[in-house]
């Protein structure tokens, strides 16, 4: 486990701070593909182990900021689309990873696209337990959630998200769209790829978050929309 | 003696003036080169390459929801396709 390192400006900060910063590494599944054969067409089966190497390549830094109110996930001086090189870029859209809002008072996320906001409520309650671990010289307590969704090809299926989070720090954010537990989030795992704290900076003065003046609409709108010009 | 002189020249001037009519024929020379090597670009099929590595991506990881297969999808279709 890589140490995780904490810069606390005060130790009241703790519970008094107004603000903070935490840098996530994102940490992508390392898939195998040096012995497997994806296609019977010799070319297929090139390009897709060329592609998955591309994949393997790298870990990526993500930032959460936040005030009492709302974060802000996302990626500081980040690349245009067009320029991320494509494994980078699959291993982001694998990992959910899109610059996202969490307002607590609405317990919901925006999550900022090209043209517009979208916004997602969570109904899913996180269940915890009372398995715990420490992560640096934090005891952080395991939450899980389960997320059902329909595949590619419209089965149901499910995923488990595992947060581990430390209550001595009393926010409830965390990286991506995933929030509300009774302590910042220090680490998150879903599928083989997680989200790591690697640095808290707490601080006594205020940051302002503000949304961006952008159409808001919902997830259901969003999948509608992407799903038009689309058929599996 | 006039009569001949007058012979012998009309009968060079004709033949010259016949030689001036015959069509002119060029003589071309064909040179044949060795034949240039033709290239043949097979196009990737992009549509199978995609398929297999979003077959391979959920062997590894699970199955994808569907907004997570679209923009998969759409990534590697539009990167597959700009490279062929």
């Amino acid at each position: 486990m890589k140490k995780v390192f904490f810069c606390f400006l005060l130790f009241s900060n703790l519970i008094n701070g107004q603000s903070g910063t935490v840098i996530y590494e994102a940490i992508p599944l390392q898939m195998d593909v040096s012995n497997k054969k994806t296609s019977e067409d010799a070319t297929t089966d090139a390009e897709v182990k060329n592609m998955i190497q591309k994949m393997n390549k790298g870990n990526f830094n993500t930032t959460l900021i936040f005030n009492k109110e709302k974060s802000y996930f996302y990626i500081p001086n980040d690349l245009n689309q067009s320029e991320l090189e494509m494994g980078e870029k699959l291993n982001r859209i694998l990992m959910k990873y899109s610059p996202t809002y969490y307002v607590v008072k609405d317990t919901a996320t925006y999550t900022l696209k090209e043209d517009f906001i979208v916004k997602n409520k969570s109904t899913l309650e996180w269940t915890i337990s009372n398995q715990t671990k420490k992560i640096d010289n934090f005891i952080c307590y395991k939450a899980t959630k389960i997320e059902k969704f329909k595949t590619r090809k419209n089965e149901d299926a499910e995923i488990t998200i595992t947060a581990w989070f430390c209550a001595d720090i009393p926010y409830s954010y965390g990286p991506i769209m995933y929030n509300g537990l009774p302590g910042l989030i220090l680490e998150l795992e879903f599928k083989g790829y997680k989200y790591v704290a690697k640095k808290i900076i707490l601080s006594p003065e205020n940051t302002t978050i503000e949304l961006p003046s952008k159409n808001i609409i919902s997830q259901e709108e969003y999948s509608k929309k992407i799903k038009e010009n689309f058929q599996f | 003696m006039k009569k001949t002189l007058f012979s012998a020249v009309a009968l060079v001037a004709f033949s010259f003036a016949g030689m001036a009519n015959e069509v002119k024929q060029e003589v071309k020379t064909i040179e044949i080169t060795k034949p240039k090597k033709i290239e043949v670009v097979k196009k990737k099929d992009c549509f199978l390459i995609v398929s297999a590595l979003m077959d391979f991506i959920e062997s590894q990881i699970g199955p994808m929801d569907q907004d997570t297969a679209i923009s998969v999808n759409d990534n590697l279709m539009a990167t597959c396709e700009g490279n062929n």
